[in-house]
């Protein structure tokens, strides 16, 4: 997506009405879906495969959009403007899985837009603080909160879908401020963590844990996997969909699916602090004995 | 808020409302007392003014943004609503799920 042009992903008038259209035929082929006719899922489905311009349109779409706030953010600063579509793209890459469908990318700009929404409001909010518009400030805090709205429902739409895909979007604070892992490093953590599952093919979530406490502690990496050290500060591990907000920085390093098996259990987890704590406690016993 | 003509003389007026819904008129008479309140009124009224001004210009300024994030934000719902349905989803209570499945998913607790 971001490797095309603006112009290549131009649809005539002519197209635009077409699928105008045809996002009319699937509203209609909806409301009848809603009302629990289920003879119109053939139809649907066929509609979905064979339209692929609807999924064009959309991206289009996301692209004027996503230009329109870039140029509302910086203004004039080119730089800026830059700056914000990369770190656009880059958010949805870190929001989607790496296979990621028209759909999944399409749900994940989504939730980077909304959150450049967000970040537009808080700034004016900021900067009105400055002014002396008190009802400024009362129509931008109103925004922001039908900003969170709005950020909240566009992760759920994703969540809704990944979960519908078998997809578990987890994110995990492996990695250091510099920026996030480039596709090869990517690769490569991939095929890493895939031979050691070969090897050791259940790795238990304690051991995780363990080893992401150890790096936090004392900033050396005993991590299987070829990823830099987090940063002190930086969360551990999120999965809840309630704090993917949060998770969900460009630092973060998205692990498969099996990762997050392995680290399902509220009890896994107690069991991998308290023999940390443990670990530490014989430590220090050790070294006062010294 | 107004000068008021009595006898061939201006005299300056503040009316306001009260909880009860009536309108008072408070009295200010014609000298610096006077000048000094009109200056204050007017004052006021000028940054509620701007303060107006202001919000329309941002009203305006984030317009054609929310439109379209508006607009990309329905085809995205209309689009999802049209692939969960075909994969055979229903939505119960805002919630996504699937024909046959009771309660909710389970949900990953790390």
């Amino acid at each position: 997506m971001s490797g095309t042009t603006k112009e290549d992903s131009r649809l005539t008038e002519e197209q635009r009405a077409a699928i105008a259209r045809k996002i009319q035929h699937v509203n209609q082929v909806l409301a009848r879906a809603r009302t629990g006719d289920e003879t119109i899922l053939p139809e649907l489905r066929k509609l979905l495969d064979e339209e692929p311009k609807l999924w064009t349109e959309v991206a289009d779409l996301a692209e004027c959009t996503i230009f329109a706030w870039a140029k509302l953010i910086s203004g004039k600063n080119l730089l800026m403007r830059e700056a914000i579509v990369r770190d656009f793209w880059a958010r949805t890459a870190t929001l989607i899985s790496r296979k990621a469908g028209p759909m999944e990318r399409m749900l994940g700009q989504q939730v980077a837009l909304c959150r450049l929404q967000l970040l537009h409001a808080e700034s004016v909010l900021a900067q009105s603080a400055n002014d002396a518009f008190t009802k400024k400030a009362d129509v931008v805090d109103k925004r922001i909160t039908a900003c969170q709205k709005r950020l909240s429902r566009a992760h759920k739409d994703l969540l809704a879908y990944q979960r519908s895909q078998g997809i578990t979007a987890v994110t995990v604070a492996t990695k250091s401020a510099e920026g996030g892992l480039d596709p090869a490093q990517r690769a490569a953590a991939d095929l890493n963590a895939a031979s050691n599952r070969s090897s050791n093919p259940s790795p238990s979530p304690a051991d995780s844990l363990r080893k992401q406490k150890e790096t936090a502690e004392t900033g050396t990496q005993t991590t299987d996997l070829p990823l830099k050290p987090p940063v002190a500060g930086t969360q551990g591990v999120v999965t809840s969909e309630n704090n993917l907000e949060q998770s969900c920085t460009p630092n973060d390093s998205i692990f498969t699916s099996r990762d997050v098996d392995d680290l399902t259990t509220q009890g896994a987890v107690e069991d991998a602090e308290e023999k940390t704590t443990k670990r530490d406690a014989d430590q220090r016993t050790k070294q006062l004995a010294k | 808020m107004a000068w008021e003509s009595r006898s061939g003389l201006q005299y300056f007026y503040r009316s306001y409302r009260t909880p009860d819904g009536r309108v008072r008129k408070e009295y200010f008479g014609n000298g610096a007392r006077a000048e000094c309140a009109a200056a204050r009124d007017a004052e006021r009224q000028r940054e509620k003014r701007r303060d107006e001004e202001a919000i329309v210009a941002f009203c305006v300024e984030v317009s054609d943004a929310d439109l379209l994030l508006t607009s990309f934000g329905q085809r995205c719902s209309l689009l999802l609503e049209a692939t969960l349905v075909a994969n055979g989803y229903h939505k119960h209570r805002g919630e996504w799920r699937r024909r046959g499945c009771q309660g909710r998913p389970k949900k990953t607790r790390v």
